[in-house]
């Protein structure tokens, strides 16, 4: 017996569940699958010793494209957003253990940091972040709509597209020129015509680079930074599992139903179109559509079977890159963390780079393969902000380690775990002192350990690489950066579509729009 | 006083002579002043030592315009093109792969390492000079500017749309793959031998401070499908007498439309009155005025060296300062006993009158780029050799041999701060020469002279700011309607009757003639001399 569905969902992260929910409004019947126990995929809770937990491996969710989730009524699912930007710490650098740390925020009225000694910099932050604001509302438009049609352009979509050139112009030539001299630069050279601070830099520069193997003297990166600026906003209470939790909320009242533990093994295809899909358990699902928000290897390489895995997609899903560049550390303390450089309590995140080389060192091991040496650490204290993290008095932190490849020379033996730990000690350590003799659990989630626990191909989180030829048109490639595929009721909408990368829900709601106008 | 001239060409290198050439030919009275006591800036070519003449900097002829070279008649006046015979890689371990003019051998050679690119190879060479031809307008005419709204502007940008809606979707894909991957990626995507890899990638790095990792650098890889000598596609080649002799070439042809040549005549200042260049004030206090003013040297010592921030727009400046140099590459000249010998292959042969490539593997290249970001001089360098005493018997006497190193990276700001390159110059001639013995092991005693220029030779002895080879890096942000300075990108500049002519000005480096040419018809259209 095969059950019938309207649509299947593959896949119940964050976009899963996006597309899933907004599909189930429209009165389709849904079902949404996926190998994991629970929906969330790395947003999900993952209790990794005894009563500690984090909410999700993430660190952002600020960018979450809360405009096209606002259907989903994320809010009466429970969902709140904080009431500030989260601040990012930076403590003196190493080598200068005087110098005072900086804290960086944005705050109601518009972008500023606590500079001290270094207020020379505020005349460049407000150049820098006036030219963004001024460029932000045309970047959201883009980011929130699909990609236009390059091919077979219809009337409507060449006057739309004319309409984006009209907007564009309207930024005033200087604006406008700017932008597209911004774009394709290093984050570097960008940064440092406005800013001097090195610390100041390599905060706005990390964490935008999280989704790139590039340090940030690649070109494009400083388009990152930018997408980053325009889009980050308050980051949900609770954090990635509350985010995921209201999400699978709105879509199981919606009244998706969720198949969960089994994946799909195979997509049923008869005469071109998509029939349906084989779980692993061997039950069959009948279904005109499917939505798959699994990388486009997976879906067109793994699932699809031959000969539709045809030329063009099989070239597609081989030549999008995934290589994940950061690895999961998991603390639990016996007593809260206090980082170095300040006696602010309540901070919940901080990162260990003071300038924007030790970006760049990462990057170079990355390339290499080899156990990075110095890599560089953003830490998240989960407990600051998800209360079910830790039991009271103890605390809970979530580590990324940048510049730790999927594969190293030599294989990831258990020698060189220890290696690249002991790094990560060294530097936590200066991070805030005194951690390593708080933590009495933790667990190492490598990207090939992140590959194996979430299926997350090449171990990358945000569904593949972030550059300038992975993005908007070409995320994850020119012929099916609108969602369709060649392969009639085959839709792709996950984390590797347009708008992608950490801009969640974007291409799950973008994705479902897609197939209901088809 | 004489009469004042219609224009005053500053800089008598390849393009300032260009644009003087074709100034003169429509009846200008022009002056080129020269600094140097040659012609031709980094196109030039000098008796380095006694018997021994050298393309001291630029060494093979690609992209001089088939147009250029026909208006200005530059083979009447003594210009002739060698072609290269091939691309050779030497590896450590001795195997080595060389690419020929004859697609078969070329076949024949990659198979070796694989069959599949072997197969591919032919595929990649149509796509890529279908593209070609696709870029081809866009260097042959003035930026498009996306600011207009004049509707010649307009339809020019429609047109550009136009090609791109002709193509296939096959097409399409790859020109956005072009112009946003790295040359490694892109090539990832057809090939999977690196030893074929890491000698095609490299040309995506010449003269920037980028590697070939970085994205962006794929589109550069376009150049060598655009090369063209005699028309034929893929081609690059030696000019005979080396490239000093293109740059003789030009002068004889500016000459003989009636420009007037000063060598050894430096201008100190360009003269700016009421926000309008009027002449040039020189070293030894000598004023010349002119109706216009052409400069042919870079933006930097144009504009805040011979104009001077004063007389300029404040974001004009700033724009001026942003634009980015920060030279990367050097050059090792070799005088030669005798002919090199290489032991991945032994003797005489065609492969050594082509350019051969020190770039045994991509981390090889990265590795190098590496060093550079970090303040030094590549241990292992990419060089880029070239032997023109193979197949021009002017440049070196009977039996001996000039060999001419094109070396990348060293980083115009190493570590110890630039002015430390005197220091550092022989050492880093050692790199090079080390390198080489790794592949030539007797190299050593072959040496009979040796010039090193380091990046901060090129800026004294040349002119070029920061040593940067092509007035500034070709990355993506500083190409077309930003070279140099957003807003003035068609040769004009915030001076009234200055104008910009050298590489500095889309599109850009390289023995081109382009910017010089498209500066004078500018200048000429617009009534403005
Ligand atoms: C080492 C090296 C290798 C290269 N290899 C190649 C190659 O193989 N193929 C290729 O196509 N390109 C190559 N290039 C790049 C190419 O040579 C240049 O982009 C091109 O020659 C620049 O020409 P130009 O006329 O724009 O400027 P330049 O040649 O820089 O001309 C500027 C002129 O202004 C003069 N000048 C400076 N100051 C003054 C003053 N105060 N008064 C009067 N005159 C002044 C300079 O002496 C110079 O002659 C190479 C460059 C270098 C440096």
């Amino acid at each position: 017996m095969t059950k019938r569905y309207d649509a299947l969902v593959l896949g119940a992260g964050l976009e899963g569940l996006a597309a899933a929910a907004t599909l189930a409004q429209a009165g389709r019947a849904v079902a949404c699958i996926d190998a994991l126990e629970q929906p969330g995929g790395v947003c999900a809770r993952r209790t990794f010793h005894a009563d500690h937990s984090v909410p999700g491996l993430l660190h952002e969710l600020g960018a979450t494209r809360r405009a096209l989730c606002a259907g989903l009524d994320l809010a009466s699912a429970g969902l709140a957003w904080n009431e500030k930007e989260t601040a990012l710490w930076v403590p003196p650098p190493v080598e200068d253990p005087e110098a005072r740390g900086l804290r960086f925020a944005r705050g109601e009225d518009g972008w500023h940091a606590a500079l001290g000694s270094h207020a020379a910099d505020t005349d460049g932050l407000a150049r820098l972040f006036g030219f963004i604001e001024r460029v932000r509302s045309l970047a959201l438009e883009i980011l929130d709509e699909p990609v236009p049609e390059l091919f077979t352009p219809s009337k409507r979509e060449l006057f739309a597209l004319a309409q984006k050139a009209v907007r564009l112009r309207r930024l005033g030539d200087r604006d406008m020129l700017e932008l597209l001299r911004v774009i394709p630069s290093p984050a570097s050279d960008w940064l440092g015509e406005h800013i001097a601070h090195p610390g100041l830099r390599a905060v706005l520069a990390a964490p935008a680079l999280a989704g790139s193997v590039h340090g940030p003297r690649a070109p494009g990166t400083a388009g990152l930074v930018l997408l980053r600026a325009c889009t980050l906003e308050r980051e949900p209470v609770g954090g990635g599992a509350a985010l995921a939790g209201a999400l699978a909320d709105s879509a199981r009242r919606a009244g998706v139903e969720f198949l969960l533990g089994q994946g799909v093994r195979e997509l049923r295809v008869e005469a071109g179109s998509v029939r349906g899909a084989l779980l692993a358990g061997g039950e069959s699902l009948d279904a005109r559509t499917v939505v798959s928000t699994l990388d486009p290897a997976t879906t067109f390489v793994d699932l699809l079977p031959f000969p539709h895995s045809s030329d063009q997609l099989g070239r597609a899903a081989r030549q999008w890159r995934t290589r994940g560049g950061i690895a999961s550390l998991s603390l639990a303390c016996s007593s809260e963390p206090a980082f170095r450089g300040t006696d602010d309590v309540s901070l919940v995140r901080a990162i260990s780079a003071s300038q924007l080389d030790e970006l760049e060192l990462a990057a170079d091991a990355l390339k290499y393969s080899d156990v990075p040496s110095a890599p560089w650490l953003d830490v998240v204290v989960a407990s600051r902000i998800d209360p079910q993290a830790a039991p009271a008095g103890k605390a809970t932190l979530s580590v990324h380690i940048h510049g730790v490849p999927f594969d190293v020379q030599g294989g990831w033996t258990d020698a060189a775990r220890e290696t690249l730990l002991e790094s990560v000690w060294v530097g936590l350590e200066h991070l805030a002192p005194g951690l390593r003799s708080s933590v009495v659990g933790h667990e190492l989630l490598l990207p090939s350990d992140l590959a194996a626990n979430y299926g997350l191909r090449g171990g990358h989180l945000l569904g593949g690489e972030l550059n300038l030829d992975q993005l908007w048109i070409q995320r994850p490639s020119a012929a099916l950066a609108r969602y369709r595929t060649p392969l009639a009721g085959l839709f792709l909408a996950g984390s590797s579509s347009h708008p992608g990368g950490n801009l969640f829900g974007g291409a799950g709601v973008l994705g479902a729009r897609a197939v209901l106008s088809s | 006083m004489a009469k004042p001239w219609d224009a005053i060409v500053v800089g008598g290198g390849h393009n300032g002579l260009v644009c003087a050439a074709y100034l003169a030919k429509a009846g200008r009275r022009v002056l080129v002043l020269e600094r140097r006591h040659v012609l031709g800036g980094a196109a030039v070519s000098e008796e380095v030592f006694p018997g021994f003449t050298f393309s001291v900097c630029s060494y093979v002829v690609s992209l001089l315009r088939p147009w250029i070279i026909r208006e200005l008649e530059l083979s009447r006046f003594g210009l002739e093109l060698i072609p290269l015979e091939a691309s050779f890689l030497p590896l450590p371990d001795g195997r080595s792969l060389c690419r020929w003019a004859d697609p078969g051998l070329t076949r024949d050679e990659i198979a070796a390492f694989s069959k599949k690119d072997a197969d591919v190879y032919s595929e990649f060479g149509r796509a890529m000079s279908k593209m070609g031809q696709f870029a081809k307008p866009v260097i042959d005419a003035p930026a498009p500017d996306p600011t207009s709204l004049r509707p010649g502007e307009l339809l020019k940008l429609l047109r550009l749309g136009r090609h791109f809606q002709d193509a296939t979707p096959d097409e399409i894909e790859l020109r956005l793959k072009l112009f946003t991957m790295s040359a490694v990626d892109f090539l990832d995507e057809w090939f999977e031998s690196d030893v074929l890899k890491a000698p095609m990638s490299v040309s995506g790095i010449i003269g920037t401070f980028l590697g070939i990792r970085s994205p962006g650098t794929a589109y550069v890889l376009l150049h060598h499908y655009m090369g063209e000598i005699d028309g034929a596609f893929r081609s690059w080649g030696f000019a005979r007498g080396g490239t000093g002799a293109v740059s003789n070439a030009i002068a004889e042809s500016a000459r003989h439309f009636g420009a007037t040549i000063r060598t050894e005549a430096p201008i100190e200042r360009i003269l700016v009155e009421n926000g309008q260049a009027r002449g040039v004030l020189l070293e030894n206090g000598e004023e010349i005025r002119a109706k216009t003013v052409v400069s042919g040297c870079d933006p930097r010592r144009t504009f805040l060296g011979f104009v001077g921030a004063d007389h300029l727009p404040d974001d004009f400046v700033e724009g001026c300062k942003r634009y980015k140099y920060r030279g990367s590459s050097g050059k090792v000249n070799l005088a030669l006993d005798a002919l090199p010998q290489f032991s991945s292959r032994p003797g005489d042969g065609l492969h050594l009158r082509g350019d051969i490539a020190i770039a045994p593997s991509t981390d090889y290249l990265e590795r190098a780029y590496d060093d550079a970001k970090y303040g030094d001089f590549s241990r292992r360098p990419y060089i880029n050799v070239v032997i023109p005493s193979t197949v021009d018997p002017t440049v070196a006497p009977p039996g001996k041999h000039v060999m001419s190193c094109f070396v990348q990276y060293a980083p115009y700001d190493i570590k110890e701060g630039p002015s430390h390159w005197p220091e550092r110059r022989e050492a880093f001639g050692d790199a090079v020469v080390d390198t080489l013995a790794e592949y030539v092991p007797n190299i050593r005693e072959l040496i009979l002279h040796r010039q090193v220029l380091t990046p901060w030779d090129l800026e004294q002895e040349f002119g070029l700011s920061e040593g940067n080879i092509f007035h500034g890096e070709l990355s993506l942000e500083q190409l077309a309607f930003h070279r140099p300075v957003a807003g003035w990108t068609r040769y004009r500049t915030p001076v009234q009757r200055l104008w910009l002519a050298g590489s500095g000005a889309h599109p850009g480096g390289g023995v081109m003639g382009t910017p010089g040419a498209l500066c004078a018809r500018t200048m000429l259209d617009g009534g403005a001399v």
